[in-house]
Parts: structure tokens; sequence; C-alpha cells
């Protein structure tokens, strides 16, 4: 029964962290702070949250699978929708946790990617498939997640929700203001 | 190594300098100034050049 | 002057002519445009060059490029060996002062065609592609490849765009269907399988191949054997395109070109230099590399006392920022920066100079393209050549001369 207390918490933390890191992701890139030392300190945040979101949904995956009640094993958790409890919210969290890897691994080779002109041109796009990964990972802990009814989980998957979507917001508005070059635009006029 | 900077990408951002505030300074626009671009391949290094939001920076064997 | 220049500037087929034998504007004292029949009588017939032939001829000669670069084209030619390359013939000639390459695609397109076509055929390269910026080359190409048996492979593209479009990887680029901008890494022609030069780099090409090594070395220097075109004007009483021996001093070109009191020289063109009217400089690569100068895409702008320097170097300043592609943040801020302090320097502001030069190296080496580098040079070049006339405007309000545009900008044909 511990066991899969452990995978539930570590489910619900996973996304609290992975929430986290993609709201600090919005924030870095879209320019809402000006401040060099201050984006710094939110990209170092967005890593860290990264990391650990993803250890700690290595913890929620390894403890599903040891635990031998949840009905799910190898073969549900690795290959997508082939789980026999609740196959398509299963697979959905799957299909999330290979595009956070795969997210997290350009995100870490960013600083090589930039030997490549065309990774350079495609890695704001492929970085950006995180926010799709959210989606699902959110979507997979509503609909399979055994605590979705419980209040105060329903209160974490609220404020997620209006976390990412103000962070994306504040992105947008910043992105819209009008050409190049506008962290320097300040100074330069 | 040679820290490079994609001119076409760099928009000013700042990082850079502010992770290797001895190797790079900003004019007064606020774009970076490179002082000497052979570098020792260091984590600082390597750090700034992922830490470029724009993905400006890069470092090539020469 | 200024009626001169604008003549030239309206008709640049006007006037060619040459210093000692004509060699690339062979013919063209005679006639309007030499059509496939004036062009053989003209030049004769081209020999059969292999490739082993053309570089043989490349190495002994030396020739480098000339529109500005002055990347020797055996090199190219060798990093392309194999690969059959598209041949690119650079005719966009974006500089304003320059008309050298328009005169030649549109009065002798056959020696252009001559050159890019023999190295197509060394090279094995499918095809001949001609880019220009103006109608009338696009159609002397047209007609002058409709005329010769080997000339559909030749292919004309108009394209469009300013100074900066013109620049060779620029030019690959908006070719390919990309925006006509410098990439943002070092890479050239040669790394898309394409072999671009000048058009008066195949011209001299196939002047080369008629004469053979020996012959060709007749005239210029022993290292720059040769001749080079040069696009004369400003203060001068024959503007027009100029043929002349590499290493000819500049005393004997400002004479035949009926400059009456020279007093400084843009050679170069707007990524060139400001020098003062020495005799002694020889125009070649190293004449004026030795003068801190560049023949650059070979012009030559003479200036005289009736118009105010300092005037000319705000105006030109001000179109090169103009011309800035804006994509690079040094040159988008810096060089407007640049034009503003030249600008305030004619208004007699104190530190302008000061500020002017500090500018030009903030901007310096620091963009895709040469852009920036070059507009450094001239301001700067300028800056140091024009200090007493700083200083008229600095103390008496002004030098006194009207400024009346001898160093052409925008309106080009």
């Amino acid at each position: 029964m511990t066991i899969w207390m452990i995978a539930r918490g570590a489910g619900l933390s996973a996304l609290i962290l992975l929430t986290a890191a993609t709201c600090l992701g919005a924030l870095v890139s879209g320019r809402t702070a000006t401040r060099p030392d201050t984006r710094v300190l939110l990209q170092y945040a967005h890593r860290v949250t990264a990391s650990l979101g993803l250890a700690v949904l290595g913890l929620h995956l390894t403890m599903i699978l040891a635990d031998s009640f949840a009905h799910v094993g190898w073969m549900g958790a690795l290959i997508p929708f082939t789980s026999g409890y609740r196959g398509l919210w299963v697979g959905l969290g799957s299909i999330a946790a290979y595009t956070f890897l795969l997210v997290a691994v350009i995100g870490f080779a960013r600083g090589r990617l930039t030997g490549s002109a065309r990774a350079t041109a495609a890695w704001r796009a492929v970085h950006g498939a995180g926010y799709g990964a959210w989606a699902l990972a959110m979507l997979h802990g509503l609909r399979s997640g055994t605590d979705s009814g419980v209040a105060w989980v329903r209160w974490i998957y609220l404020a997620c929700l209006v976390a990412v979507i103000g962070s994306v917001a504040a992105r947008a508005v910043v992105a819209a203001s009008p050409g190049r070059f506008r962290a320097v635009d300040g100074v330069a006029r | 190594m040679t820290l490079e900077i994609d001119w076409t990408r760099c928009d000013g951002h700042g990082l850079c300098a502010a992770l290797l505030p001895d190797r790079i300074s900003r004019d007064e626009w606020g774009f970076p100034v490179l002082h000497g671009t052979k570098l020792p391949p260091d984590t600082a290094v390597r750090r700034a050049v992922a830490a470029c939001p724009a993905l400006a920076l890069r470092l090539t064997r020469t | 002057m200024t009626t001169t220049m604008g003549r030239l500037a309206a008709d640049p087929a006007s006037a060619t002519w040459t210093i000692g034998a004509a060699r690339v504007l062979a013919g063209l004292d005679r006639n309007a445009v030499l059509d496939a029949r004036t062009h053989l009588d003209t030049h004769g017939p081209l020999p059969a060059a292999d490739l082993g032939r053309l570089l043989g001829l490349l190495d002994a000669s030396g020739l480098t490029g000339r529109g500005g670069a002055g990347f020797p084209l055996a090199a190219k030619l060798r990093a392309l060996r194999g690969q059959r390359p598209t041949v690119v013939v650079n005719g966009s000639e974006s500089e304003p002062a320059s008309v050298k390459d328009r005169v030649l695609l549109r009065r002798t397109p056959h020696l252009v065609l001559d050159g890019a076509l023999a190295v197509a055929v060394a090279l094995r390269g499918r095809r001949v592609t001609v880019a220009v910026h103006d109608a009338a080359a696009a159609a002397a190409v047209r007609t002058a490849a409709a005329q010769r048996p080997d000339g559909n492979r030749v292919r004309v593209e108009l394209v469009s765009g300013g100074f900066v479009a013109g620049e060779a990887r620029a030019l690959v680029r908006a070719l390919d269907g990309g925006p006509a901008l410098p990439p943002g890494r070092r890479e050239h022609a040669t790394d898309h399988g394409v072999l671009l030069a000048n058009a008066e780099t195949f011209a001299q090409l196939a002047v080369l191949i008629r004469l053979g090594r020996h012959r060709f070395a007749d005239t210029g220097t022993r290292t720059e054997p040769g001749t080079t075109l040069l696009t004369v004007g400003g203060a001068v009483g024959r503007p027009g395109v100029v043929e002349l021996p590499l290493g000819t001093p500049l005393g004997i070109v400002l004479a035949a070109a009926q400059a009456g009191q020279p007093r400084l020289v843009v050679a170069g063109g707007y990524h060139g230099s400001w020098h003062p009217a020495v005799p002694a400089i020889e125009l070649s690569r190293s004449g004026l590399a030795a003068a801190g100068g560049t023949l650059g895409a070979g012009v030559l702008l003479v200036l005289d006392d009736s118009t105010c320097a300092l005037g000319e170097l705000a105006r030109v300043t001000a179109w090169l920022a103009a011309e800035s592609a804006g994509q690079c943040g040094p040159c988008r801020f810096g060089l407007p920066a640049l034009a503003r302090d030249v600008q305030a320097l004619c208004q007699g502001h104190p530190g302008a100079a000061e500020i002017a030069l500090r500018h030009a190296r903030a901007v310096d080496g620091r963009g895709a393209c040469r852009h920036p580098d070059g507009t450094a040079r001239f301001v700067t070049s300028a800056l140091h050549l024009l200090q007493d006339e700083t200083y008229l405007h600095l103390h008496h309000g002004g030098c006194g001369r009207p400024v009346l545009g001898l160093l052409p900008i925008g309106g080009r044909p």
C-alpha cells in the first residue's frame, strides 16, 4: 500500500514541479524579466525544477511498475494505450513523459546544438513541445489519478492551470510588442 | 575553442555578459563585446553559450 | 561637375575609355554593344580550356575577384572541383558609385559569358546564372545568350534589393528563394555548390584564356598582372568606366580623367577609403593597401575644393546607415549613431569627431557581413583626412562651401 501511495504522491509532485518548469520556461524566454541577472536566475530555476520534475516522474513510474496491484505493467507503462488500467489516460501520461524527456535532452544539449545552423533554427519549436507534454500530463493526472476527486488535489490542478495560462499570456504580451531588439530598445532610443 | 556570435540572432539580452563579466562586456546599445575570442572550453564559457536566450553564441573548434 | 556625374548615373553606358591598350573594354570605342559577330571580330574565338589549364592560368596571373572582397578565383575553382557547381555571375553592383559591371553586361555581355561558360565547362557545371539588379543589363545578357550556341545554359535573374543584397552570400540565398540577406554564420558561396564571382572577374578570365599567361602579364605589375576597371567620377571632366593597367599611378588617371584641382579621392567605393590626391599612389591592390586603403569595388571618386567634403561624407554615411539590413544589432543601431555624429560634426558640435571614431570602432567587425566594417573604414579614413575641415566647421561655423553631392547616392540606374 505504501508503494501505491508513493506512486500517487510522486505523480502529483512531478506535475507540480513540471508545471513550475513550464511557467519558468515561458517567463525566461518571454523577456518578462529584463535584467540579465534576474533572467539567469530564472533560467537556473527552470532547469532545477525541470530536472527535479523528471526525477520525481521517474520515481512515479518506478513505483507504478513496482506495485503489483496497479495493473499497468511494463508494457502498459512504456507502450502508450496498452495499459489494462485506464489505457487511454495512462497512455497520455507515457507520451507526456517521453516528450518531457526529449525536451529535457535538447534543453541540456542547447549549448552544443548552436554548432549547427539547422538545429539552432529548430530548437525553439522542438523545445516548445514541453507545453504539449504539460497539457497531456494534466489530462493524464485528472483522468487516471486516484486522488482527482479530492478537493485540495483539485485546487492544485486549478492552480497549475492558472499558472501556466498566466505565464504563457505574459510571454505572448511581450512577444506581441513590435520589432526585434526589444531587450535593448529602451537603451538604444 | 573560438567563441562566435551570430549577429543575425543576437538581440542584446545580455545574459552572456552577466555570466562572463571579465570576458564579455556590453556596448552602449547592449550588444556583447568579446574581449578576445580564443577561449578555453571551461564550464563558465559553456554555461554562457547555453544561457543565450537567442541561441546566438556558439563555440567552434579552431 | 554635378551634371556630368548626373549624366553618368542616368546612362552608365555613355562613357568608357582606357589607359594603355583596351582588353576588357576592347571594341567599345567603335560599338555601342558587341553582338556575337563584333565580339568575335574583336576578341577572336575562345580557345578551349580544361580545368587544369584554367587553374594554371589563374595561378600564374593571380586573378582575384573584382567585386570588392578580392578572393582568388583559383581557390574557388579548387574548392568546387568535382562538384558540378552552378556558376553565378554577380552583376548586382549595389555600390551606387560603380557602373563598371553594368557597362560590361550591357555593352560586352559575350565577354562575361565567355568567362562564366568556360568555368562552367571546366567544372562540368550545368548552368550559368547571371544575377543583375537592372532590367537593361538583364535584357542585354538575354539577347547575347540567344545569339550563341551554348547560350541555353545561361539563365538571367533580375534580383532586387539594396546595398547589402549584392553581397555574395546574400545573393546566393536570394537565388535559392531565401531572403536577400547575409547569413549569420561564416560560410561561403562554395559551401552551397555555387561558384560566384563578379561580372568583371569573368570578363578578365575570358581575356586571360585568349591571351595566355605571358601576354596577359605584358601589362600590370609583377604581382598583379593585367588591367582593372575603375568607375571614375566626382570632380572630373571625363567621368566613366576606365580600363587601366594595374599599378598605374593615381596622377596619370586624374590627368586623363581631366580632374582640374583634385584634392581628395575616395577609392574602392563606400566600403573603401579616403586619400589625399597624391599622384604617386599606385592603383593596385597592394598599392592601395600600402596607402591604407583598398581597391574594393573598383571605384575612384574625385573631390576638389568646390564642395564641402564633410557634407559629402555626412550624406554618404546617412545613406550607408539607411542601407543597413537591420538584422544585426551593432549595425542597426551603430550606423545611424555614426551618421548622426558626422552630421553633428558638420554642424560644428565639439567632440563629435571623437564620438564618431568611437562609434566606428564599436561597429567594426560586428555583423553578419562587412557592411559595418566597410562603413567604419570609410568614415574613419575620412575623419583622419578632413581635420582642416573639421576645424573650420568647429570654429568658423563651416567651410563656406556648398555640398554638391559629388559622391552619388541612391538614384541608381
